[in-house]
């Protein structure tokens, strides 16, 4: 897990995420689930990549920090998860609620997978 | 082109082999990691079983996707029907004056010489144009407090006017009181019975544990009044005519079987388990009478196990919390309990109407007025119409941010289907309608009995999930020695 | 259909009539076939006459072209009120038993599956039933309680089958109809609603559903009819009408039974009966036997799973066609008599069992394939629930 963090000055901690890999939506949502036990900074770079900062809210140790941050890394991989398999339903969801409270003429036209 | 199409889920790891995954109308499958992973990959093999018990459910389709959609639509439909009811549950607060003087009060109770805190007959009147208003074909008017008791004259002007009002609405219309039951008198009793009001009261548990959770204003305890007075009610208005409502203090979670083997030696066949709510006196008091949301989660743990072992030995009794819970988990349809909906039940299925008029969106939101917030006053019946205040644009936004399916964390929430949007309550604890779930206590809180309900369902123990069963259909157990 | 036979004289195309043993004036003979035992009246007005007499010269001198059946040694069978067609070659076909509960029309021979456990006879061509039904139910006891309407599919004579439905409300006012349909025909919304404008009372909806999924209920009824079924099946329910699923059990249908039962409580928790069916082993059940056939004791244990599963969930639900003995006492409040009379036998062994009169009994002929797990139950003491039940 060496490589995947790097560690600042002052306590701190960065991971670095591709974003061919990952989404902003992903990369957030993982962040605000980590918002009850450290603060997060999410920072876009000129070469394709998140970087992703993690600082101590209430004197953590650098090894709960740690932890905290691998768990991000789990976190972030599960939430690209359920994106990539939400665009898989296209539109079927929005189109299961319209139909229940107004049915919809030629549902067929409108599936958009 | 893939062999199959995904329907919607949301899905969570349970344990180290099975993942969750239930589907946009609440149905649900244990789906072992790897043919999950399978799955979501597009390599589950159509042939298998498995693919067609997830195909059956509707999570995929590997044939045509207009009609599943049609079928979804249809349950869809079934679980959000209580959106047709809009408006159904309409509390009343006749009187904010109270004899009781319990520890967690959350409503600041008053004085009982204190009249300036009854509501008025012209008051009372606007309320009941205003109830009836509400399209909602059923409408539920419940007296809340203060003590309903000490304004009766103020009930029966609400009573005899909503029921003049449907003689020409036609509504299913019902009455429930909440009271202490410590006033209550043969006339009352007769009036009551001859208008088919239900009571609805409060019982901490034992003698020792209810008195003084409980206390009168006087100081003194009123246990042997109110159980006196259960059986006076039953006797008079029938044997189903009277429940009651557990409030757990720090107190109480020693006591779990203590409490459930009293309601049972006093007649009755349900309780609700309800844990404290920080408002009121519970808020200022927290530190002696709350406690962290894990204790009363292992108190409900303790709780449920006992009133299933109750049941099996062969008392019909219903906790009535996990009875909601488990409707919403294992059948087609939907519940009309205010706080597990989405959009929230505020406003849609209750509202309150305070002794001077003005109207809340929920109780909670009262309870944050006698703190001096207004944030959930929707206005008062004397200076706005209905419209005003039932389709304001406070109201609108409200509901608007109160849909799991769009709030953080709620929107990939496994149990998304089963719970509902608190916007109050995450207001009162959080300072923010929408709230953050990581440090919500009632997100942990519906989320581990959630859970554990979900345990024992997989266990799928004949004998336990006939208990279920039968709080469900609220058909009882028949002994299987006897029939 | 029970079919009884006679000897036919002056019969020269079919004649349907109801029964009577009392002689009738001659102004209310039109509709009545007489059954007397005396050939030696007059019997002007009636459109036949049956009896268990041998025919004698004379009857034709008094009579001169009045049809008979004579020489009919199952003559008791027939009772009063009774509808019976007479066929020129003296078959006696009793389309109508006022007594039975059991009683059914056949619509049309016509359908648009070929289940692979079909037991009727089926025809691409026939000519028009409308017009004896319509008949039939115009001479039905006004007291009658229930009527099957069947096929072949009764959805397919269409507007015939908004006459028949009209009919039956005016002859059979109080009878509980029930329309044994598979439903593809319902999913075209205009179609239910027009029956539904009928406003017949009492109608049920009987609508076989074979598995949880398309291809494996399709497969059954050889036919594209699983997601129209379904439509159909809403089209009911958005006019509050009364379903009854119907599902058959045999080698294809058990194993999933449970999860029929779910999908069914999930999907159509609106129904008002399910039924699980003995399979009747004729015509194509029969042909296809090897595909089909399981000793329903092998199928004791998912059906027992489904059934409990439904009745948990405060849903009705039956079993029709089964013998108590090869059910586990547990399914017993659930075993239902549904075989028509006519075809509703019991083995030898039956006689000896304390339970037979409770029993749903077997298909005629005794031929019909059965368990080989059949035998006659004992009252036994020690066990108090088969005492209440």
């Amino acid at each position: 897990m060496e490589n995947i963090i790097t560690k600042l000055a002052g306590g701190k901690l960065l991971i670095q995420l591709n974003k061919t890999i990952y989404e902003k939506d992903a990369v957030t949502n993982a962040a605000y689930k980590m918002t009850d036990s450290c603060h997060i900074l999410v920072k876009p770079t000129e070469n394709g990549m998140f970087n992703v900062y993690f600082e101590p809210k209430k004197n953590e140790s650098e090894t709960e920090l740690e932890k905290i941050a691998k768990e991000f890394c789990n976190e972030i991989l599960d939430m690209q998860v359920r994106l990539d398999i939400e665009k898989r339903y296209g539109n079927i969801r929005d189109l299961i609620i319209q139909q229940a409270f107004s049915p919809i003429e030629n549902i067929k036209d409108k599936i958009k997978i | 082109m893939s062999k199959y199409q995904l329907l919607p889920f949301r899905f969570q790891k349970f344990d180290s082999e099975q993942m969750l995954i239930v589907n946009e109308v609440g149905e649900f499958f244990f789906i072992p990691l790897k043919d999950f992973a399978d799955l979501v990959s597009n390599n589950l093999d159509v042939k298998k079983s498995i693919f067609l018990d997830l195909k059956s459910k509707h999570f995929t389709t590997d044939t045509e996707i207009e009609p599943v959609i049609k079928m979804l639509a249809t349950k869809y439909r079934t679980k959000k029907s209580f959106l047709y009811n809009f408006t159904s549950l309409h509390m009343v607060v006749p009187t904010l004056r109270c004899n009781s003087k319990c520890i967690y009060c959350q409503v600041s109770s008053k004085k009982t010489d204190d009249m300036k805190y009854d509501m008025n007959e012209a008051t009372a009147k606007r309320v009941v144009d205003m109830i009836f208003c509400s399209p909602s074909l059923s409408v539920k008017i419940e007296f809340q407090g203060g003590e309903p008791l000490l304004n009766f004259k103020i009930v029966k002007y609400i009573i005899e006017y909503a029921e003049k009002c449907n003689s020409r609405h036609h509504k299913q219309l019902e009455f429930v009181i909440c009271s202490n039951l410590t006033l209550i008198n043969d006339e009352m009793l007769h009036y009551l019975k001859d208008h088919n009001v239900y009571i609805s009261t409060s019982l901490d548990g034992p003698k020792f544990l209810h008195d003084k959770n409980r206390p009168l204003k006087t100081g003194l305890g009123n246990y042997d009044t109110v159980v006196e007075n259960i059986y006076k009610v039953r006797q008079h208005l029938g044997e189903k005519s009277v429940s009651a409502l557990m409030t757990t203090t720090k107190e109480s979670l020693e006591y779990v079987q203590a409490i459930i083997d009293n309601y049972i030696t006093l007649g009755f066949d349900s309780l609700f388990l309800r844990s404290l709510n920080p408002y009121g006196f519970a808020k200022r008091d927290w530190s002696e009478i709350g406690y962290n949301i894990e204790n009363f989660i292992n108190f409900y743990k303790e709780a449920l196990n006992h009133i299933i072992d109750v049941n099996l030995r062969g008392t019909f009794f219903v906790e009535n919390y996990t009875t909601l819970l488990l409707t919403r988990i294992l059948t087609p349809f939907s519940t009309g309990f205010v706080d597990l909906q989405s959009p929230a039940g505020v406003v849609i299925s209750g509202v309150i109407y305070d002794f001077n008029g003005n109207v809340y969106v929920a109780d909670e939101g009262r309870m944050l007025s006698y703190e001096g917030d207004y944030t959930f006053l929707m206005g008062n019946v004397h200076q706005n119409s209905y419209n005003e205040l039932f389709h304001s644009d406070n109201v609108v936004l409200l509901l608007k941010k109160s849909c799991l399916e769009c709030l953080p964390r709620c929107s990939h929430c496994v149990y998304q289907s089963y719970c509902g949007a608190d916007p109050v309550r995450n207001y009162a604890e959080q300072g923010d309608i929408i709230g953050n779930r990581m440090s919500s206590s009632s997100c942990k809180k519906n989320m581990s009995m959630i859970r554990h309900l979900f345990e024992i369902i997989r266990e799928n123990q004949r004998d336990k999930m006939d208990v279920f069963w039968s709080w469900i259909t609220r058909r009882p157990l028949i002994e299987k020695s006897k029939c | 259909m029970k079919t009884i036979k006679g000897i036919p004289k002056n019969i020269d195309e079919s004649i349907v009539g109801r029964i009577t043993k009392k002689p009738l004036r001659r102004f209310s003979r039109r509709n009545s076939i007489l059954i007397t035992n005396s050939l030696q009246d007059k019997f002007n007005k009636y459109p036949a006459v049956i009896s268990n007499d041998n025919y004698s010269e004379s009857y034709l001198k008094r009579n001169k072209s009045v049809p008979l059946c004579h020489s009919v040694a199952e003559i008791d069978y027939l009772n009063d009120g009774d509808i019976v067609l007479i066929e020129n070659n003296g078959n006696i076909n009793v389309l109508y038993e006022k007594e039975s509960s059991t009683n059914a029309l056949m619509l049309t021979e016509k359908c648009n599956c070929d289940c692979i456990m079909c037991p009727q006879e089926r025809k691409t061509k026939e000519e028009n039933r409308a017009p004896l039904n319509l008949k039939i139910i115009s001479l039905m006891d006004k007291s009658t309680k229930h009527l099957g309407l069947t096929g072949g599919e009764p959805t397919l004579i269409g507007n015939d089958l908004l006459k028949i439905i009209k009919a039956c409300k005016k002859a059979i006012p109080t009878a509980q109809i029930d329309i044994l349909t598979n439903g593809i025909r319902l999913c075209d919304f205009d179609f239910v609603k027009k029956i539904v404008l009928l406003q017949h009372p009492n109608l049920i909806f009987a609508i076989p559903l074979y598995a949880d999924t398309d291809n494996e209920h399709d497969h059954i009824i050889k036919a594209r009819g699983f997601h129209k079924t379904v439509q159909g099946i809403y089209n009911l329910a958005l006019f509050n009408q009364r379903i009854e699923i119907r599902v058959v059990l045999h080698k294809l249908t058990y194993q999933r039974l449970p999860k029929l039962a779910e999908f069914i409580y999930h999907n159509f928790p609106f129904v008002f009966h399910i039924t699980f069916m003995g399979m009747e082993t004729r015509c194509l059940a029969e042909k296809n036997i090897e595909e089909l056939w399981i000793d329903p004791h092998d199928y004791m244990s998912e059906l027992k799973d489904a059934v409990i599963y439904l009745n948990q969930r405060l849903m009705n639900v039956s079993i029709y066609n089964l013998q108590l003995c090869v059910m586990p006492e547990e399914l017993w409040p659930f075993s239902a008599k549904a075989i028509s009379g006519w075809k509703n036998i019991y083995l030898d062994d039956c006689s000896s069992c304390d339970f037979k009169a409770d029993c749903g009994g077997f298909f005629e002929p005794s031929e019909d394939r059965h368990s080989s797990y059949l035998s006659p139950i004992k009252k036994r003491l020690d066990k108090p629930f088969q005492e209440c039940y």
